[in-house]
């Protein structure tokens, strides 16, 4: 196969290892990058650093954050009586998008996965527990509707149990401005068995 | 007995028109599936009669059908086996009328790819849609498997037919297997864990997969159990008709696990108490994934009481069952392969076939011996197949 200069190779190499991105892909992005002026190939290489170095985890919800506490966690405007339950710091972007959800959250770090050696000791379970004792009246989980997701679900469901706090899951059911004819089979049937009086 | 059989339903008589010339293909291509390196074959919407010596690719057609309609082997061949040997990859195209609507089907096959499957010329991702276009029942020599052979023989032939008319019915499953693989993930690393220490670690994590695996556990026992009800009676009917005496033929389903009562409660209640078994055998010892179906005629096991003609009768009973039951629940009855059924019935059994055939929709029956089939004229398409090339016989015989 040929192969071009080294440097170009190892770019292409690295940029393949990312999610989503294969040889391809990566061959056109690098040979973007070569395109590129210097100053803004340098602003992207700073851009990669900065998240490395700034960012970090909130130690209250585990959001990634560059201040200590997060700006979600430190909002004084924000109901501190409700806690949204996620997967992942991005569903906490996802959930912040729709402007809805005015209280605070939890981020899981993942959900349970035996096949992935991910139990209840490697996710922040012990957090979420500790957090419930200081004013907090509502748990909403919004875990994954798939299968590790909802067994993540029952597993906190049932840590909650002892501790008096109301356990809500977010509904699940259609995209809106959809049509539902479009709508696979799967979501429709959940849609209807969550059918609500109108 | 056979015409009359469909009448007996009111929703069929509505349909009836429909009925019979229902779901069919009219013309299949094949390129190097099995033996059959290139063809074309045109088959006619009602009975389609395929002849030649044995090995010469029948079967082959049989199954390149069923696999237009299912993406499987109705023998359990894996597509690696179906691709023609030093072929790169196989493809199969088919058109015909589903539902009063043309529908054409394209799949390919290529070793390490994903298979590729197009309907009506749009590119299609999940193999599960092309369980709602042409529905199919098999039977064949292979078919005594499902009285002999291991239980996944017949959790195999559940799920293929509940597939057919229930479409959730597969993703019901996925996630089933899904599940079952977390929870036999877990309790490997759990059993290992309570061997040396004795003791359960993070039982409330078991728990966790226990509630999920009743609940999905049970949707499927449900629909396997409302499948056997309403396929069991017709398979009596059918034997009775075949076999004018033989004692009743019945079919029981066995549900893993045994329950008094089916509940999600009780089902997880079960799973609790057998916890330590499970955790040193390191799996799930209960389930739908240990479910099966046993099989009497008169009162008597058919796999160790019953003689082979007498299994066979039953499977074939069972089949025609499958037919009417797809018929009765999607408005039109499936396509019917029957492979190489002459020479395994007597004369008064293939006369009763024969009989119930001409209320079938679209029938492919493949025969080495054409004589035996000579004195039936309910076909109106015959086919020859000869060394891997089909051609066009005519429209007598």
């Amino acid at each position: 196969m040929f192969k071009s200069a080294q440097s170009v190779e190892r770019l292409i190499a690295e940029l393949t290892r990312l999610p989503g991105i294969g040889r391809k892909t990566a061959q056109r992005l690098t040979f973007w990058i070569l395109k590129m002026k210097k100053d803004d190939a340098a602003r992207l290489a700073q851009a990669i650093l900065d998240v490395k170095e700034k960012v970090r985890r909130c130690s209250i919800c585990s959001n990634i954050t560059e201040t200590e506490p997060c700006h979600i966690c430190l909002d004084s405007k924000r109901d501190r009586t409700t806690v949204c339950v996620v997967e992942e710091a991005n569903d906490v972007l996802a959930l912040e998008k729709s402007g809805e959800y005015r209280g605070l959250y939890h981020v899981l770090e993942g959900a349970l996965s035996p096949l992935d050696g991910i139990g209840p000791e490697k996710l922040r379970f012990k957090e979420l527990v500790d957090r419930i004792g200081s004013g907090v009246k509502e748990v909403i989980i919004a875990t994954n509707p798939n299968v590790e997701g909802e067994a993540t679900a029952v597993y906190i469901s049932k840590l909650m149990k002892p501790l008096r706090v109301k356990v809500t899951r977010i509904a699940r059911g259609l995209p809106v401005g959809s049509d539902l004819e479009y709508a696979d089979q799967s979501t429709l049937s959940k849609a209807l068995q969550g059918r609500q009086e109108f | 007995m056979g015409s009359r059989r469909f009448q007996r339903h009111s929703v069929c008589d509505v349909f009836r028109v429909n009925y019979i010339h229902g779901v069919n293909l009219s013309n299949v291509r094949l390129n190097q599936f099995r033996n059959l390196a290139a063809a074309e074959v045109q088959l006619s919407p009602k009975a389609n009669l395929i002849f030649g010596s044995n090995g010469a690719g029948k079967s082959n057609l049989l199954e390149a059908i069923y696999y237009l309609c299912t993406a499987k082997s109705f023998r359990g061949a894996s597509d690696d086996e179906m691709k023609a040997r030093d072929a790169e990859f196989f493809r199969l195209e088919g058109d015909g009328k589903a539902a009063g609507q043309s529908v054409r089907i394209e799949i390919a096959y290529k070793p390490g790819e994903k298979k590729r499957l197009k309907i009506n010329d749009v590119a299609e991702p999940r193999v599960s849609s092309l369980y709602e276009q042409f529905r199919v029942v098999s039977f064949g020599p292979d078919d005594v498997e499902l009285v002999y052979g291991a239980p996944s023989v017949r959790r195999r032939f559940l799920d293929i037919s509940i597939a057919q008319i229930e479409p959730l019915y597969i993703s019901l499953l996925w996630e089933y297997k899904k599940t079952l693989a977390q929870r036999n993930a877990l309790l490997r690393d759990l059993g290992e864990a309570y061997e040396s220490l004795g003791a359960i670690e993070y039982e409330e994590s078991l728990e966790v997969w226990d509630e999920k695996l009743a609940s999905v556990g049970l949707a499927v026992h449900d629909a396997r159990r409302r499948f056997l009800r309403s396929v069991s009676d017709l398979a009596s009917g059918y034997h009775q008709s075949l076999t004018n005496m033989d004692g009743d033929f019945v079919m029981e389903y066995s549900i893993s696990p045994r329950l008094d009562d089916y509940s999600q409660c009780a089902f997880a209640e079960k799973l609790k108490s057998r916890r330590r078994r499970e955790l040193m055998m390191r799996q799930s010892m209960y389930g739908p994934h240990r479910d099966d179906i046993t099989f009497s005629i008169g009162r008597s096991d058919c796999r160790s009481f019953a003689s082979r003609g007498q299994v066979k009768t039953a499977t074939l009973a069972l089949k025609l069952a499958v037919v009417e039951h797809i018929g009765n629940v999607c408005g039109e009855p499936p396509i019917l392969l029957l492979d190489e059924i002459y020479s395994d019935f007597d004369r008064a059994r293939l006369d009763a076939v024969s009989g119930l055939l001409s209320s079938m929709s679209q029938v492919l029956v493949t025969t080495s011996k054409l004589e035996e089939a000579r004195d039936l004229t309910i076909f109106d398409n015959i086919l020859m197949v000869e060394s891997g090339k089909v051609a066009l016989h005519g429209t007598h015989l």
